[in-house]
């Protein structure tokens, strides 16, 4: 048990140094280049909503800047290990394929934490600039951002190991990013497709119900409604815990049989 | 069979912790009223559940279309008359679908139709549907059995506001439009004053009192509320004219 | 009595690939039987295609057979155990760039059960080996293709396997690296390791190998010793089956 422990945090050390090295973080200057741009902006063109803007648009650019990178990474790392062979020396080794699996998920969620983490700080440094009064909703934004982007991690794993294309994998993940996002609004179109006499509701609501829900951990479009750490905030939590769990163990499932 | 065990396990964690959280949405879907919307809004916050930046966007849009700076502004003719800024009213209406909860957007729009282009109509019609979505707001947040403390923090970037307050202001501001319509202007900075002075209120309703003080002759009163939104603007083009208006007041209440 | 290191028994494996609606049927291994006695170098040779590069995944566990049994040291393929015991140099071996070989080898070293404290001795003792001392600490995108392989050299001897299996082991290699890797080769066994290697360089085969069994098409055509005209045996053994089989 100790040694299977071991082995996931080393692949998980290897894949954070791996992407450290590779230099990937220098993606979050060009994060802090908009929001320093954005910051002089909306000075100018919203004087007295500068704050809001800016904390939209940072809150914003850090979830998809964690998105992007997360899915990048996860999708690349599994195709390239895979064609250049890396795979086979891991594997070739006293190492269970879920722990390889386990490694690079814990690995890249490692490198998206300490992304969200930097561009939190230094978003909050900007919003203390330009007069904002510090407030916890800002960490249960990212906190709400890091678990949605664990969901999109599982599922870049699971597509990479069904496909041999990284385009593909990416665009499947992009696809379920936005339907995600749109799953109540499925429901409501729904709705009025019966209206107008096409009954697809039951097929809908199996599908809102299979898809990830990213509008629930969705708290930097309601922090203003709903408090940081309430009951439901952990819940919703759980929620992308469990469920990015469930794919990732849909995807030892296959890379078990998987081929190499 | 371990691994089936963990996913049956997983998968009733999954289940049990989504039955437990609040699924309902907070805000309204954009699906149940027709608008035209432009893309990037439909986009941004549809698919990328971005809706509180889109509104932001739009509402950027809105203060740069109505901006006459160096600016030939949009206009069109309607029944023979010029009409300009035709699409404002668009703008503003995008912007409270997006974010019902935008209360400066509310508070604005109106003012900005209704006093400044003197098109009440208009300004009317965007109040209705302000008050419509601010009941629909209020009744959504009360069945979602809010906790104490999350009804206190109903906030917009960390300023208290409570949803009736909203309404009220807004059947206020209303009311206050209508006065001006029909001519009572001495009831219009009544109705004004009562919600003018209030925290965070938008500097359009001061400035608009302001204006309305000064078309009464009332300089003194005029000469409070510019020296009160100079001292709290922190809009350089606010400044500018505050100050502009001050001189001026200063000057007529001297030769009076 | 030491266990055989490696026992093949009736081996095989078809690769299904469908596309656009039509699948194709590979067969790449035909009931393969091999037997690896202890100390030796064993070579597998044949074409490119022959099915070589398959007997190695399926030895490793890396793909599963359809039909057939693998036992390294008498324990099942697949098991940790026979992992441990197990080396594994793969065609053109990949590392990432950014890293020196000591910490691509801490790597390796931390997922083949080498205890903490015999880890760094282990990693200098198979530098040394491979005659990597002094490029220890330099980023592997300084590498040359020699030195790259004998790096690959170094991760498969790094837990002190008993059983080594290269796969084309002089594939890319300039006529030095191959010297080198032979030399390698015969040092190791000399230490009591036991090899298995694939080839298609029937030259260098002859050299070093104490038996070779020739693959083609999947199946194993003949198992004997090296000698000078293996070459010429090893075509000729094709092409009477090529005959026989039309």
């Amino acid at each position: 048990m100790k040694k299977t422990a071991n082995k996931i945090y080393q692949i998980a050390k290897f894949t954070l140094l791996e992407n450290l090295k590779r230099k990937n973080f220098l993606i979050l200057f060009l994060f802090v280049i908009i929001i320093s741009g954005s910051g002089i902006l909306f000075s100018m063109l919203a004087p007295d909503k500068e704050v809001r803007v800016i904390t939209d648009l940072g809150t914003a650019s850090i979830e998809l800047f964690a998105f992007l990178t997360a899915a990048f990474v996860s999708v690349k790392m599994i195709l390239q290990e895979m064609e250049n062979r890396t795979v086979y020396l891991i594997l070739s080794r006293p190492v269970k394929r879920w722990t390889y699996i386990a490694g690079r998920f814990l690995g890249i969620a490692a490198q998206t934490a300490f992304y969200i983490i930097f561009m939190t700080s230094a978003l909050a440094l900007l919003l203390l600039i330009k007069g904002w009064s510090w407030d916890f909703y800002l960490v249960g934004i990212s906190i709400s951002i890091f678990f949605k982007v664990l969901i999109v991690i599982s599922f870049s794993i699971m597509f990479s190991l069904l496909s041999t294309s990284s385009a593909s994998s990416f665009l499947s993940i992009f696809f379920l990013w936005s339907l995600g996002h749109f799953s109540d609004d499925l429901l409501v179109l729904g709705e009025m497709l019966a209206e107008s006499g096409i009954h697809i509701t039951p097929l809908l609501r199996i599908i809102y119900y299979i898809i990830p829900n990213f509008n629930i951990l969705n708290y930097k479009d309601f922090y203003h409604v709903r408090a940081p750490l309430s009951a439901n905030f952990l819940f919703s939590c759980g929620y992308a815990l469990g469920y990015s769990l469930v794919v990732l163990l849909i995807s030892v499932i296959l890379f078990d049989s998987k081929e190499l | 069979m371990t691994k089936k065990a963990l996913l049956i396990l997983f998968l009733l964690f999954t289940v049990i912790s989504f039955n437990m959280t609040d699924k309902s949405p907070v805000y309204p879907s954009l699906f149940t009223k027709e608008f035209p919307l432009s893309t990037p809004g439909i986009f941004l916050s549809s698919t990328l559940g971005m809706r509180r930046l889109a509104a932001d966007i739009v509402w950027i849009q809105s203060l740069q279309y109505y901006s006459r700076v160096g600016r030939i502004p949009d206009s069109t003719v309607v029944n023979g008359e010029k009409k300009l800024f035709p699409e404002l009213i668009h703008y503003w209406q995008q912007v409270i679908r997006l974010d019902p909860l935008f209360i400066s957007a509310h508070l604005t729009g109106p003012i900005t139709l209704g006093w400044n282009l003197e098109r009440t109509e208009e300004a009317i019609k965007l109040l209705d549907e302000s008050i419509e979505t601010i009941e629909k707001m209020n009744t959504l947040l009360d069945e979602k059995e809010l906790l104490e403390s999350e009804i206190e923090h109903l906030l917009m970037v960390g300023d208290k506001r409570n949803l009736e307050e909203v309404k009220w202001k807004l059947l206020t501001l209303k009311t206050v439009l209508i006065f001006l319509e029909e001519g009572e202007v001495g009831e219009a900075s009544r109705e004004l004053e009562s919600i003018a002075f209030k925290e965070n209120a938008p500097e359009e309703i001061r400035i608009m009192l302001a204006q309305i003080y000064q078309q009464e002759k009332s300089y003194d009163e005029a000469l409070k509320m510019w020296l009160y939104i100079n001292n709290t603007t922190r809009c350089d083009s606010v400044k500018g004219l505050s100050a502009r208006k001050i001189q001026k007041l200063k000057k007529a209440i001297f030769l009076n | 009595m030491k266990k055989q290191p490696l026992i093949i028994e009736n081996l095989s494996k078809t690769y299904l690939q469908a596309h656009i609606g039509r699948k194709n049927k590979t067969r790449a291994l035909r009931g393969v039987n091999l037997k690896l006695e202890n100390n030796e170098i064993f070579s597998l040779i044949g074409l490119n295609g022959s099915g070589k590069t398959t007997a190695i995944k399926l030895i490793l566990g890396l793909i599963h057979p359809d039909t057939g049994k693998v036992k390294i040291f008498g324990n099942p393929h697949f098991s940790s155990s026979s992992k441990r015991k197990t080396g594994y140099l793969p065609e053109m071996p990949y590392f990432s760039r950014n890293f020196s070989p000591v910490e691509i080898l801490k790597f390796w070293g931390s997922l083949s059960d080498i205890p903490k404290d015999k880890l760094k001795k282990r990693i200098h003792a198979v530098l040394n080996y491979t005659s990597l001392t002094g490029a220890e600490h330099k980023k592997l995108n300084s590498f040359s293709r020699g030195m790259l392989q004998r790096l690959g050299l170094a991760q498969a001897l790094l837990s002190d396997p008993e059983l080594l299996i290269l796969d084309e082991p002089m594939g890319g290699l300039d006529p030095r690296g191959i010297i080198e890797i032979r030399d390698h080769m015969k040092k190791l066994k000399e230490r009591g390791k036991t090899i298995f290697f694939s080839s298609h360089i029937i030259s260098e085969v002859e050299k070093v190998a104490d038996r070779v069994a020739v693959l083609h098409k999947g199946k194993i055509l003949k198992i004997t010793e090296p000698h000078s005209r293996l070459e010429d045996e090893f075509l000729s053994i094709i092409s009477e089956h090529e005959k026989n089989s039309k």
